[in-house]
């Protein structure tokens, strides 16, 4: 790793912050050049939970990867291992029946709204406010109840298969989860009251670190943080995978809510947002549920013909993509993930200066970075 | 007469025109002040610091749809005994590079500066330590006290997140003096006395003599400045920047463990539950009950004390709702299956029934009523910053300085010139 500390003057200090911070969201390590609490630069240096996963999948077979997609971001497990089987499928070119589908967009839109509780939750906590942490988590609580009935795992779910899903549906599964999505509107209408219009709250993250179209475009910022920007751009309306085009959903932007477009209170409400869609994209999928099977053909033994493929889908951290380069061998020459937060980390040393030190750890939480999914 | 010095105010005057001769007497009534202000604090206010960290534990439980400590003794009460134990046993760590002496001495100066302002607290009308002729100054000067304790743990803590915290913490808490200074100013130019005594026997008679409603608006505005900055003074939430967890990892307290830590977090409460005790001296009618003494309406009281939690939270700004639907009324007071068992709401039925008809029962006001009426003054708000702290984000540094200097000082001049005005024009 490479440090600056050369270019520190008397005037400055380099501060540490991390791999052991409380806000560091993982292992993630920042070295902060400030004056006093004033940060003039701050480097990111990522690799503490590098876990070679992209190695691993050249080692196993092409079934025996998907418990390791899950590793990828485990606060969002279930993109990842739709992206990982959309890219085997495309690779040896199999159907996978429509029930199969409705069942991954079903797990797909629970584990958003699990995935963005933890970001909305951690978010007040790093501001400040603990509460709102608490509540959050209670609410992911009972979507990992409903995840577990559905898969058996709350964490790791290793659920899709390729070709298709592990299990199908529980009995009485759709009366709790409408229950669920019953009692989250209430929890969506408290959290709001209890912490979006909250004037400290407000003051601390509008205007706090705007981020540009352009150089959202340019950093390759993906998914909320994104959208927050101003930008349009969605994989599941893009480029509709699974059965997204059958579904009636927005794609929440960011409008300058409280401040500028683009600011870290944009980002927060971006998300709050995508909550309610994808509360009321379950409510569709539950009713519109085809019938049928829902398990795949997958053979036992897969060995793709060579030749490369790359498929994402929208994670909640934004396009997630899996790259495979098969040889014809029963397993992967090469695979590569694209992963949302490596790209928002790139962003904070261009957007943190002249910022102070309670700031940098809002921006980092505003942007949502997981450090597994950094790393990988 | 060991304690002459502090009862008899001719003694006092005397006291200084033949200092020589009264050297020995003064040693004595000094070591009789020491023994009395330790067994008043471990035998009084270190068990309401004790009790306000439980009171914490559970009341954050609540608003969090969690339980809290509830297993050690009847619902949990023995906790604080156990957390006493494990933090004197733990061991006394120092990281290398520390200053020893100044790491060592560091927690001492928070705790007594939090715990010697209590020498001049009324509590009735009998039980002050020093009856002070300058209590007001007195405070003030104590609270600086606690600055340096924490300005001395940040620095000899050889850590950089320490020293954040502590230079933090000494920019908060000289720029909040100023408005603090000046709120408790406008008690003492109604009143003309520093005397903390005085000034609660100036607010005798019910509650259109406290002194919270003496001048109109004015004195409602500088008893909430001084809330505010006794609050930040204190380092709680939303100014708890010094120990700001998220970001300066512990502040200034990083590097301490074990008792050393523990008498950080003593002071911390003993400090909130002193700002308190200063509100309710001085603004809210000290140790007066100041309500007629029925018991219909001492119930009332206790049940508007749960409805103005209720009507407080619309305030804007503050969150509405507290928890899963639950407004904090309903916290305290309704069906909270797993929060409030049914015993704990029976006994907090039955003290306050208890307690509406001893307070009838007494129509003089003893020494025990108003050291009562006191305490659960005081706690009121302790419940109240306790409230605060687990509802509100909180302030960055910039803003905190600009609500001080930009806000409060101007509102605190405001509130001094209006209550100058005020006592001529009436």
């Amino acid at each position: 790793m490479y440090f600056e500390t050369q270019y520190i003057n008397d005037h400055q200090m380099e501060l540490n912050m991390g791999p052991q911070h409380p806000s560091t969201h993982g292992v993630l390590r920042f070295i902060a050049i400030t004056d006093g609490e004033l940060i003039q630069r701050v480097t990111p240096d990522v690799g503490y939970l590098h876990r070679s996963i992209e190695k691993i999948g050249e080692k196993v077979t092409y079934h025996g990867f998907m418990p390791y997609t899950d590793r990828v971001d485990y606060v969002s497990a279930m993109t990842a291992n739709h992206a990982y089987a959309r890219a085997v499928e495309k690779l040896i070119q199999l159907e996978v029946p429509k029930r199969a589908h409705y069942l991954r967009m079903l797990a797909d839109e629970l584990c958003r709204m699990a995935s963005h509780l933890i970001a909305l939750g951690t978010y007040p906590m790093d501001v400040g406010a603990v509460t709102p942490f608490v509540h959050a988590l209670r609410e992911r609580e009972k979507i990992n109840d409903l995840l577990e009935e559905l898969c058996g795992a709350r964490l790791t779910y290793n659920y899709m298969r390729i070709g298709g899903v592990s299990f199908d549906i529980p009995a009485g599964f759709d009366q709790k989860v409408l229950k669920f999505l019953q009692e989250f509107d209430v929890f969506l209408q408290e959290f709001d009251a209890l912490l979006s219009h909250n004037t400290i709250f407000v003051h601390r993250v509008a205007n706090l670190c705007p981020i540009s179209k352009e150089e959202a475009i340019d950093f390759g910022l993906v998914g909320p943080n994104l959208r927050a920007s101003g930008f349009y751009y969605d994989i599941r309306k893009e480029k509709p995978y699974a059965c997204y085009e059958e579904l009636n959903f927005n794609v929440p932007i960011g409008r300058g809510f409280k401040g500028v477009i683009g600011d870290a209170y944009d980002r927060y409400e971006v998300r709050i947002q995508e909550l309610k869609e994808s509360a009321s994209m379950v409510r569709q999928i539950m009713q519109a549920m085809p019938e049928g099977d829902c398990h795949g053909k997958a053979p036992k033994n897969i060995r793709p013909p060579k030749g490369f493929v790359y498929e994402s889908v929208e994670s909640s951290r934004g396009e997630l993509g899996f790259f495979i380069a098969s040889d014809g061998q029963p397993n992967a020459y090469r695979i590569k993930v694209r992963s949302g937060s490596f790209a928002a980390i790139s962003m904070i040393e261009h957007i943190a200066k002249n910022i102070y030190l309670a700031d940098l750890v809002a921006l980092i939480a505003s942007l949502d970075l997981v450090a597994p999914e950094i790393d990988r | 007469m060991p304690l002459q010095f502090f009862t008899d105010p001719t003694y006092r005057e005397n006291f200084f025109l033949y200092f020589p001769q009264v050297i020995p007497s003064l040693v004595i009534d000094f070591i009789a002040l020491f023994v009395l202000i330790a067994i008043f604090f471990s035998g009084m206010i270190a068990p309401i610091a004790g009790l306000s960290v439980y009171i914490e534990r559970r009341l954050s439980a609540k608003m969090q749809s969690r339980i809290g400590c509830n297993r050690l003794g009847p619902e949990g009460i023995l906790q604080i005994l156990a957390d006493g134990i494990k933090l004197i046993t733990k061991e006394d760590f120092m990281p290398k590079g520390a200053d020893p002496f100044l790491f060592k001495i560091a927690p001492f100066f928070v705790m007594v500066g939090a715990f010697v302002s209590f020498a001049v607290i009324p509590f009735s009308s009998l039980f002050v330590l020093a009856d002070l002729h300058v209590g007001v100054v007195f405070l003030l000067a104590l609270s600086s006290v606690v600055v340096i304790g924490i300005m001395l743990a940040g620095w000899s803590s050889n850590n950089k997140w320490s020293i954040l915290g502590s230079l933090r913490s000494a920019a908060q808490i000289v720029s909040y003096e100023i408005p603090l200074g000046l709120a408790l100013l406008i008690p003492v130019l109604i009143t003309g006395s520093m005397n903390l005594q005085e000034i609660g026997a100036f607010q005798k008679g019910g509650v259109n003599h406290w002194l919270i409603f003496f001048a109109g608006p004015f004195t409602i505005v500088a008893f909430f400045v001084y809330f505010i900055s006794a609050i930040a003074e204190v380092n709680r939430t939303p100014f708890d920047l010094p120990e700001a967890e998220s970001e300066l990892v512990s502040g200034f307290h990083t590097e301490y463990s074990g008792i050393r830590w523990g008498l950080f977090f003593i002071g911390e409460y003993t400090n909130m539950f002193l700002i308190s005790c200063i509100a309710v001296t001085i603004f809210l009618g000290g140790y007066h009950k100041s309500i007629a003494n029925i018991p219909f309406v001492w119930i009332t009281v206790y049940f508007s004390f749960f409805l103005l939690l209720h009507v407080l939270t619309f305030i804007p700004g503050m969150c509405k709702k507290m928890i899963s639907g639950d407004s904090f009324l309903d916290v305290m007071m309704k069906n909270e299956p797993k929060a409030l068992s049914r015993t704990s709401k029976m006994l907090c039925a039955l003290i306050s029934l208890f307690i509406s008809v001893f307070l009838h029962r007494y129509h003089d006001e003893s020494a025990l009523i108003q050291t009562l009426v006191f305490i659960s003054k005081s706690y009121f708000l302790v419940l109240i910053i306790m409230w605060l702290r687990w509802s509100l984000p909180r302030y960055r540094i910039d803003q905190l300085m600009d609500l001080c200097w930009k806000n409060l000082i101007p509102l605190s001049f405001l509130c001094v010139c209006g209550t100058m005005i005020w006592m001529v024009i009436t």
